[in-house]
C-alpha cells in the first residue's frame, strides 16, 4: 500500500487512527503491529512471511547476542552478530541481486544460467538495514535487547517508514517502542506534515514526474530539452522522496513517535560532501555508522580514506539497485566525494556560495540521469544529448516544455529552497519570529485544509501516480 | 497556537471523514456521463484475487471512481492546471478561443502499423479493381483539427507530422482516387469546420469534403444553396472535453443541411438497417438528450448497417460501400440521396469477409472514409484484404 492512494487515505488510515486511539495503552503496538502487517501484505501478500521471518530471526539474535555478553562470551556474541549480518544480508542478496549476479555471470562467462525473475519484495532494503543496525547496536552495547516479541515486532514493521524509509534505527526509537505520549501537539504537528508530504508528492513530484517522462521517451531530443528533462526528474525525486519522508515523519507522529529527519534542502548544498549531509540522511547515516567508520573511516591515513569511499559509495550505489547504472551512480559520487577530500572541498570553501551551489546542483543533475537510466544505452544516448552530441541545441519542442511547465518549475524551485538562508537576521531570527507568530497560527489550519483539498483534487484527476522505490 | 493545533487535528480528522464516509454513502454510479466511461463497481472479493493482488488493484480504482464528488474534483484540478498555465490537460491540448485538441504525438504513431496500414487499403483495391472501375474506388482521409487549426492550438504544442503520413498514404495510392481535402479545409479554416469540444469535424467541414469527393469520383453534388442548415442542439460537449473536463468549457452546436423544409425528418425518406434487422436512422435525435450527442449521425458505433430508398433513381442502380471510422458519420446525409444503397462498415465491430460481402450486395462504388489519426493506429484495417 503506497500512502498516496485512496485504499490508504480513505479506509486504512482512518481505521487505524480510530482503532489506535480508542485502544489502551498495551494494545496500540498490537493495533500498530496488525496493522503493518496488513499495510504490507495489502502489496506483498506472500512476501510478508520473510518480513515475519526476519523480525524472529533478528530478535533472536539480539536475544542471544545479549546472553552471551552477559555471560562474558564475547566470542559467541559476535558469533551471533555474524550470523545475523550473514542472514539479512542473504535474505536482501537473494531477492534483491540474484538475478543480476546470474545476469553478470552469463554475460562473462555465457553460461546461461536461467533467472530466477523474483518479484523484489517491496521496502526489503529498508527493513533489513534497520534490523541490522538493532543487533550491531545491542552487540555494541549502545541499546539495550528487546526482550518484548511485540514491540519489536511493531518496530520492524512500522508501517510509516516499512516501504520507503526513513530507515529508522532502533536507537533512536528504543524508549518510544515501551512508552510513548499521543496529544494534541503531537497529532496535529504530525497531520500536518503529513499533508506537506502527500502535497509534495501528488502536486509537486508527479507534476513535474510527467515531464520527465515525456522527456525521456522523445523519439528526438535536444540539448536544451534533456537539460530540461532532468532538472525535471532532480525535482521529482526529491519531493517525492522527502514527500514520503514528510508522511512517515508525520504518520509516526500521530502515532507518537519522533524519527530523524531524512532531507534537509539538499539542493542548497554548496559541495557534494554537503550535498550528502542533506539529502536521505538516514541513509547516508546507516552507511557511515555501519560501514565506513568500522572500515576506519578517515583515521588510517589518506590512501585507506579513498579506499573506504570507494567501498562505502559502492555499496552505496548497489543498494538502490540491482544494476550497473546505480553502481556507477555510487561511485561517481564515490569519486566526487573523494576529489573533494583531497582539494575540492577547501577550494570550494574559498569561493562564493554561489558557485558551490552552481556546481552541487550542475553535478547532482548529471548524477540523477545516470540514476533514472537504468539502460545503459538510453543513458549515453541522454548524457550526450545533455552536452550536444550529436543533437541540435533546441527546438520547438523544449518551448512548448518549458511554457507548459514554467510556473510549476518556478514553484518547485521556491520550494526547494531553504529560506531560512535569505532571510537576514539583524535582531534575533526572523524566519523563527514568524514560526512563532500569531499570524502562523491561522495560516496553518488554512493551508492544511487547501493542500489537503488541492492534493485529493489531484489524485483523483490525474492518473500519473508512480511509485519511484520498487528497486531499491 | 493552541486552537490553531485543535483546528490542525480537527480539520484533518473531519476531512477524512467526510471524504470517506461521504463516498460510502453515496450510491454509486454505474456510468460517467461526463468522462464517457464506465465506472469501477465494487470488485469482488476471493483470496485468489487477493494473493494476486488483482482484488487491491480494483479497490483502489474503485475508490478513485466512485469517491464523493468525483466530478468537481477533476474540474477543480484542470482548474487549477489552467490556473498555471498548463496547455497539455488529461492527455488533450487546451488550445485558443476554446478549442480543444488531441494530443498524439510524434511517440504516439507506430510506424511499423502505419506501413501495414496502407498496404492493406491498397490491396484491398488491387484486388477489388477486378470487379469494380478504379476511378470508383476512393480513399478520403480527414486531417485532424490540430493541422486545419494550427494556429489555435497552444503555442508549439507537439503533433504527430500528419502532413507526412497523409502524403505518405496518397503516393500509395497510385491511380486509384485519394481525396485530399487538406486545402479546401484549410481554405475554410475561420469557419466553424471542427467542433471545438469534439475530435471529429462538424457538418460544415464534412460538407467540404464532400465536395471535392464528389468531383474527384465523377458524381454530382448537391449545392448548398438547395440545402437549409437546421441546429439540432447547442450543448454539445465532447470527447475532448470528456479528456479535460473544464467547467469553463464552450458548448459546441451540431446542426444537419437537409433539402428546405425539411429538417431532421430528412431522416425518414430512409430505411436504414443496422447489421441483421435492427431499425436504424440517419439522425438519431434521442441520442440528442444523451451526453455522446454526435451519436445523433446515424445513431453512433454500429458494425454495419444499409441505408436505402434514398435513390431517385439519377443513380442507375449504384451501391456504395464506406469502409469507415465515426467521421463519415456525419459526412453520409449528403450522399445518403445518391445512391440506391449505401452499405457501411466498421471494422473495429465488424469481423466478416469484406471482399464477400461485396460481391454478395452488388457493390458498384467504394469509399474508404477515416481521420487520419483512427487510420494509422487502426489494428483491424489487416482484415481488408481477407485471410
Amino acid at each position: 500500500m503506497v500512502f498516496s492512494s485512496f485504499v490508504f487515505l480513505l479506509v486504512f488510515l482512518p481505521l487505524v487512527l480510530i482503532l489506535y486511539y480508542i485502544s489502551p495503552g498495551r494494545v496500540r503496538n498490537l493495533v500498530l503491529l496488525v496493522s503493518s502487517l496488513v499495510f504490507y501484505a495489502w502489496g506483498e501478500p506472500v512476501y510478508v512471511l520473510i518480513m515475519l521471518f526476519s523480525t524472529v530471526f533478528d530478535y533472536t539474535n539480539g536475544r542471544l547476542i545479549e546472553y552471551f555478553k552477559k555471560r562474558g562470551s564475547l566470542r559467541k556474541a559476535k558469533a551471533a552478530l555474524v550470523i545475523d549480518v550473514c542472514g539479512n544480508l542473504a535474505i536482501l542478496g537473494f531477492f534483491k541481486y540474484a538475478d543480476f549476479i546470474i545476469g553478470n555471470v552469463n554475460t562473462v562467462t555465457g553460461a546461461g544460467i536461467s533467472l530466477l525473475h523474483l518479484a523484489l519484495p517491496i521496502g526489503i532494503s529498508f527493513y533489513t538495514f534497520q534490523t541490522m543496525s538493532y543487533t550491531i547496536d545491542v552487540y555494541r552495547g549502545q541499546v539495550e535487547a528487546q526482550h518484548n516479541l511485540l514491540d519489536f515486532a511493531t518496530y520492524v514493521t512500522l508501517f510509516p517508514q516499512l516501504i520507503a524509509g526513513p530507515i529508522v534505527q532502533y536507537k533512536t526509537v528504543a524508549d518510544e517502542l515501551h512508552r510513548r505520549r499521543t496529544g494534541l501537539v503531537d497529532f496535529s504537528e504530525g497531520a500536518f506534515r503529513f499533508t506537506v508530504g502527500l502535497a509534495k508528492k501528488v502536486l509537486l513530484a508527479n507534476q513535474i514526474g510527467s515531464l520527465w517522462d515525456t522527456v525521456s521517451g522523445l523519439h528526438e531530443l535536444t540539448a536544451a530539452t534533456a537539460w530540461l528533462g532532468a532538472v525535471a526528474y532532480s525535482f521529482q525525486i526529491y519531493f517525492d522522496f522527502s514527500g514520503y519522508s514528510d508522511m512517515a515523519i508525520g504518520l509516526g507522529r500521530m502515532f507518537g513517535f519522533h524519527f530523524l529527519e531524512n532531507f534537509n534542502f539538499p539542493y542548497m548544498a554548496k559541495s557534494i560532501t554537503e550535498f550528502w549531509r542533506r539529502w536521505h540522511i538516514s541513509l547516508s547515516s546507516w552507511f557511515r555508522e555501519y560501514v565506513y567508520i568500522p572500515l576506519g573511516g578517515n583515521r588510517k591515513g589518506m590512501p585507506r580514506q579513498i579506499f573506504n569511499l570507494t567501498v562505502v559509495w559502492f555499496l552505496t550505489g548497489l543498494w538502490h539497485g540491482a544494476n550497473w547504472n546505480f553502481v556507477l551512480w555510487g561511485m561517481y559520487y564515490g569519486a566526487l566525494l573523494i576529489l573533494e577530500k583531497l582539494f575540492l572541498l577547501k577550494l570550494l570553501q574559498k569561493l562564493p556560495a554561489c558557485i558551490g551551489r552552481v556546481y552541487s546542483v550542475f553535478l547532482v543533475v548529471i548524477g540523477w540521469v545516470i540514476f533514472a537510466q537504468t539502460d545503459m544505452g538510453e543513458l549515453a544516448r541522454y548524457l550526450k544529448a545533455m552536452f550536444g552530441i550529436g543533437v541540435a541545441g533546441v527546438n520547438a519542442d523544449f518551448f512548448y516544455f518549458l511554457s507548459n511547465n514554467a510556473v510549476l518549475l518556478a514553484v518547485l524551485v521556491v520550494c526547494a529552497i531553504d529560506h531560512r538562508e535569505w532571510v537576514k537576521q539583524p535582531a534575533g531570527n526572523i524566519y523563527e519570529a514568524v514560526q512563532e507568530s500569531k499570524w502562523l497560527a491561522y495560516v496553518k489550519p488554512v493551508l492544511l485544509l487547501a493542500l489537503l483539498f488541492v492534493s485529493t483534487a489531484f489524485l483523483v484527476g490525474d492518473s500519473y501516480n508512480p511509485f519511484l522505490y520498487f528497486r531499491f | 497556537m493552541k486552537k490553531s493545533r485543535i483546528a490542525i487535528m480537527l480539520l484533518f480528522a473531519a476531512f477524512l471523514a467526510a471524504i470517506s464516509g461521504g463516498s460510502l454513502v453515496q450510491k454509486d454510479r454505474e456510468f460517467s456521463p461526463n468522462e464517457n466511461r464506465y465506472l469501477e463497481g465494487v470488485p469482488k472479493f476471493s483470496w485468489e484475487r487477493v494473493m494476486s493482488g488483482e482484488f487491491q488493484e480494483k479497490l483502489e480504482k474503485y475508490l478513485r471512481d466512485q469517491i464523493l464528488g468525483r466530478d468537481a474534483w477533476i474540474t477543480a484540478k484542470t482548474a487549477v492546471q489552467k490556473t498555471m498555465g498548463k496547455t497539455d490537460i488529461g492527455g488533450a491540448y487546451v488550445g485558443k478561443d476554446g478549442y480543444d485538441f488531441e494530443k498524439i504525438t510524434p511517440e504516439d504513431v507506430d510506424e511499423e502499423q502505419v506501413k501495414r496500414n496502407i498496404v492493406a487499403v491498397h490491396d484491398f483495391f488491387e484486388e477489388t479493381s477486378a470487379v469494380i472501375a478504379p476511378e470508383r474506388l476512393s480513399f478520403l482521409l480527414v486531417p485532424t483539427s490540430g493541422l486545419i487549426l494550427e494556429e489555435k492550438l497552444p503555442k508549439n504544442a507537439r503533433l504527430f507530422d500528419q502532413n507526412a503520413y497523409i502524403d505518405e498514404v496518397q503516393a500509395a495510392m497510385g491511380d486509384y482516387s485519394f481525396v485530399d481535402v487538406r486545402k479546401e479545409l484549410a481554405a475554410a479554416k475561420d469557419e466553424y469546420i471542427y467542433y471545438r469540444t469534439d475530435h471529429h469535424w462538424t457538418t460544415d467541414g464534412a460538407y467540404i469534403a464532400y465536395e471535392k469527393w464528389c468531383k474527384s469520383v465523377g458524381i454530382s453534388c448537391v449545392g448548398q444553396t438547395d440545402l437549409e442548415k437546421t441546429t439540432v442542439t447547442e450543448e454539445f460537449r465532447g470527447t475532448l472535453y470528456s479528456k479535460i473536463l473544464d467547467a469553463d468549457s464552450a458548448y459546441d452546436s451540431i446542426w444537419i443541411w437537409t433539402p428546405a423544409g425539411l429538417g431532421a425528418a430528412y431522416s425518414d425518406r430512409f430505411t436504414v438497417t443496422v447489421g441483421k434487422d435492427k431499425q436504424g436512422q440517419l439522425f438519431d435525435e434521442s441520442k440528442l438528450g444523451e451526453k455522446d450527442k454526435y451519436a445523433f449521425f446515424l445513431g453512433g458505433n454500429y458494425s454495419q448497417l444499409v441505408i436505402s430508398g434514398g435513390d431517385s433513381g439519377e443513380s442507375g442502380g449504384r451501391r456504395l460501400l464506406v469502409v469507415k471510422d465515426s467521421f463519415a458519420n456525419s459526412f453520409i446525409p449528403f450522399v445518403a440521396g445518391q445512391f440506391e444503397e449505401i452499405h457501411m462498415i466498421d471494422l473495429r465491430y465488424y469481423k466478416g469477409d469484406v471482399r464477400e460481402y461485396l460481391s454478395e450486395s452488388g457493390i458498384t462504388d467504394v469509399l474508404v472514409l477515416y481521420n487520419i489519426s483512427n487510420f494509422i493506429s487502426d489494428q483491424n484495417l489487416y482484415r481488408l484484404a481477407g485471410d
